[in-house]
């Protein structure tokens, strides 16, 4: 293969190339929402992120000719690996010019698995950026759905190449629709009554006075309730925070819910404004040649967010089964309808999760998208 | 009542290894030719040697060694303070202090013993000693047996290593102690920076430059002749059993901390002398050294084309630029495997695991000889190629690209230790050096990216909901500007 070149980012121009290609590439699809760039770097950055306190990672880019033609990160993740007690490195980031040869997506998924290979990873799993509690899967249907706060897009030639570079699939994530004009169902409201009544079940929503103690909180009931869904690792304090501070801005306290029981929290559900179009009109910089255009355009589009996403809900181990999860949906999509949104997005459940599932679709939501997520034996 | 030897009994490592067949120490040579020994009847190539320049089975050296013993006998039977002392010894000091360019030297028995006897002697409690995270075993021991306060840097970390001298008492006489060249990955201390770091902080600087000297430099003389530096290390310290195909080791410095070495520290008075053999041996290579630049140049190819001949195969060499090529592995298990695969088809390497190095990072070091014949070195590839590709350390299929080495000859630009980003593998970006001035263009973006990234870090802090900022701008600065003590607080 003439000309190409997978080399490993060691320097801050070719970082910033890496950070950059998504946008070269995806500037005109309208599934893409630009994260800000800066974001990004932060995210990359081991002296800034939380989760290089355990993980390293190693960046590629792959140059054709001079021309960044594909990108994809390896990840080291040792609380993972602590958790599951394996031996699984993982893969992110990945981005490929489609007008490149299929080349390109082997080499680079060569040049990640060479590198965990080289730390004695036996098995490569993604796409994650860089763990399951952040961005992942591959979007494999819903391209032309709206997109969403955080998650992933990519544009359907991916798959192929993944399974060309000797990927199989390994897990579906679901992304749901759900219209805030949707008629409640009796079953819920049934099993709203029956919790009041008997569970003295209270629903309350986040304080944001005191930030940092309800934080504490979900972090507890997240930990505790995802702990033996698949692919889960649980969040340290510091990453919890972290994710915290960076959602903060976009905080509504009313779709931040927590459920007690005799005051003590049992499940939670959690949605945030989807920023997308904000995100959209801001274009991945908030200034241009130092002026705030970008911040200006990102704000005045965030006058008229419609759209929520409602990114996890999560039920104590103790709780479960009794419909907590069913009243936190309906307790969701009314807040959602009071505060004048449109529709919210439910992602992402796993494609085997058949009580929610069925839970979800059953309140009238519509399954929109799949992410897809990929592993391969390196060993 | 416990047993001081129960630990013995209940250590297992041994046993596991040996049951398992991948038990790989001790193992006896039958017969040496430098580059090729032969171990369990079978010959192989010896690719895990200090034997740089082949000198151990030269024979001018080894005439000299009989010729001394000859003289002088077999041993000399006793310490150099008393009755060890021969003229030999006092030559070797004389042409050891000219070749390293110092005042004075004194030669100990065994380098290991050099390292734990200046340091001993030369560190009182009222001195701190600051010292290299990756130093060899020696150093660490040496500062243990001395009464020092002691301080680790990390691994090449100048920034950590100025944040410890300027922390450190200014009372206490200081001391910078440093591998010159890092003896289980190969690769080379920034010594430049540790100089202007110790004229800063008036700290002196001992390095130990066992894998540097004869292989290093214009002339040999180790990591400081090749950064230029040979008057601003105060002491160096060297080995005989590497370059100098003998059994020894030498401490060179000024006359009056020579001396005071010699005459204070316990491993050089409570020991026997180096044998008149060792002396002699060493001598001789010295001389061959000093003769032969060739030999030099010829290591250093061999090095170059075994780091480059391995990363063609799709090995990590990681950071070395000496005849010290380290093989990353990985897992320690696998590291036994690959020892015990390579020796099967005939090459003899060495395993390294934790903790010598760190977990996860277990290596095949192999080292290098001028003496090594291309057909030797190629049936050294070829081994690495096959069981790297049976026990899956390489792909299939070559790398299309891959780094290149260019090993440290004299005058080449080093990345020196703990700035290479692969070694420090949690960075993902390092800065890179500038050979052309900033261009407006480029001062103009760095402008631009500093008012974003401003931007952004402004827009993470607390602050009503998005949809508010658009409307009330105004009321939400005079609201900022009012609580802007609270800014950068969560």
């Amino acid at each position: 293969m003439s000309g190409l070149r997978v080399l490993p980012v060691r320097t801050a121009a070719a970082r910033n190339r890496f950070i950059d290609l998504p946008y070269a590439l995806y500037r005109d699809e309208a599934g893409f929402v630009p994260p800000l760039k800066m974001e990004r770097r932060a995210a990359l950055d081991p002296s800034r992120h939380p989760w290089f306190e355990f993980g390293t990672a190693e960046l590629f880019l792959a140059e054709q000719d001079g021309r960044v033609v594909g990108r994809i990160a390896a990840f080291h993740d040792q609380n993972h690996n602590r958790f599951h007690g394996d031996s699984t490195g993982h893969f992110g980031m990945f981005e490929v010019d489609l007008d490149a040869p299929a080349e390109v997506s082997r080499e680079l998924v060569t040049a990640a698995a060479t590198w965990l290979r080289g730390r004695g990873l036996d098995r490569l799993e993604g796409p994650v950026s860089p763990s399951t509690n952040y961005e992942c899967g591959l979007l494999v249907k819903g391209q032309d759905a709206p997109p969403s706060l955080r998650t992933p897009w990519n544009p359907p030639g991916y798959a192929e190449r993944l399974e060309r570079a000797g990927l199989r699939k390994t897990r579906d994530l679901l992304g749901w629709e759900l219209r805030t004009d949707v008629p409640e169902p009796p079953r819920f409201l049934r099993v709203e009554a029956a919790l009041q009544e008997s569970a003295g079940v209270q629903v309350r929503s986040f304080d944001p006075g005191h930030f940092d103690r309800e934080v504490e909180i979900l972090r507890g009931l997240y930990n505790a309730a995802w702990e033996r869904n698949w692919g889960f690792v649980p969040m340290t304090d510091r990453e919890f925070q972290h994710m915290a501070s960076e959602l903060r801005p976009l905080l509504e306290p009313r779709m931040v819910r927590i459920a007690e029981v005799a005051g003590e929290p049992v499940a939670f559900s959690l949605a945030l404004p989807d920023a997308s179009p904000a995100l959209k009109a801001a274009g991945g910089t908030l200034t241009t040649f130092g002026l705030p255009i970008g911040l200006l355009r990102m704000a005045w589009a965030a006058r008229t967010l419609k759209r929520l996403r409602l990114i996890t809900l999560g039920v104590k181990e103790r709780f479960r089964r009794r419909g907590l999860d069913a009243l936190l949906c309906l307790d969701a999509l009314r807040g959602a309808r009071a505060l004048g949104y449109e529709a919210a997005e439910l992602s992402w459940t796993l494609e085997d999760n058949l009580p929610i599932n069925r839970a979800i679709s059953s309140l009238g939501a519509r399954h929109t998208k799949t992410w897809r997520l990929y592993e391969k034996e390196l060993a | 009542m416990p047993d001081v030897f129960e630990k013995c009994s209940a250590w297992k490592d041994y046993r596991i290894a040996r049951a398992t067949g991948l038990y790989p120490y001790f193992r006896a040579i039958e017969q040496s030719e430098g580059t090729e020994v032969v171990i369990d009847g079978k010959r192989r190539v010896m690719a895990g040697s200090n034997n740089y320049l082949g000198l151990a089975s030269d024979p001018r050296v080894k005439e000299a060694a009989l010729a001394a013993t000859r003289k002088y006998g077999t041993t000399c039977s006793g310490s150099r303070l008393l009755n060890g002392t021969l003229d030999l010894h006092e030559r070797l000091e004389h042409r050891l202090a000219r070749f390293l360019q110092k005042e004075a030297a004194v030669v100990v028995s065994t380098g290991f013993q050099a390292n734990l006897a200046a340091l001993s002697a030369l560190l009182g409690r009222h001195d701190t000693v600051f010292s290299d995270r990756g130093n060899h075993a020696s150093l660490v021991d040496g500062i243990r047996l001395s009464f020092g306060q002691e301080r680790k840097y990390r691994h090449g970390d100048l920034s950590h290593l100025e944040e410890l001298l300027e922390k450190s008492s200014p009372e206490h006489g200081r001391l910078i102690v440093t591998d010159g060249v890092f003896s289980m990955e190969g690769d080379v201390c920034p010594l430049p920076g540790i100089v202007s770091l110790a004229r800063k902080h008036g700290a002196r600087i001992l390095l130990d430059d066992a894998h540097g000297t004869g292989v290093l430099g214009a002339s040999g003389r180790g990591t400081a002749e090749h950064f230029g530096l040979e008057r601003e290390v105060d002491l160096v310290m060297g080995t005989f059993s590497k370059s100098f195909a003998s059994l020894g080791g030498v401490i060179a410095g000024p006359f009056e901390v020579i001396n005071y070495v010699k005459h204070k520290s316990r491993p050089i008075i409570f020991s026997a002398s180096m044998t008149p053999g060792a002396v002699a041996a060493a001598l001789a290579s010295l001389e061959i050294i000093e003769r032969e630049p060739d030999r030099r140049a010829r290591l250093l190819d061999v090095a170059e084309t075994m780091h480059n001949g391995l990363r063609a195969l799709g090995f990590d060499t990681g950071v070395s630029v000496t005849p010290v090529v380290p093989v990353l592995v990985g897992d320690q298990l696998k590291c036994f495997r690959f020892w015990k695969a390579l020796f099967e088809a005939g090459v003899f390497t060495n395993p390294v695991i934790p903790p010598a190095v760190e977990p996860g990072r277990a290596l095949i070091r192999t080292s290098f000889q001028a003496t090594h014949t291309d057909a030797q070195l190629d049936r050294v590839l070829e081994a690495f190629e096959l069981v790297g590709r049976r026990l899956d350390v390489i792909p299939e299929t070559r790398p299309l690209h891959w780094e290149r080495v260019t090993v440290a000859r004299p005058g080449v630009p080093l990345p020196v230790a703990g700035q290479e980003p692969s070694r420090a593998a949690r960075n993902v970006h390092v800065p890179g050096a500038r050979d052309t001035p900033w261009s407006g263009r480029e001062v103009a973006g760095l402008l631009f990216d500093a008012v974003e990234s401003l931007t952004w870090r402004a827009t993470q802090l607390p602050a009503p909901d998005l949809r508010k900022l658009a409307t009330a701008p105004l009321s939400y600065l005079r609201e900022k500007g009012r609580s802007f003590s609270r800014w950068g607080s969560p």
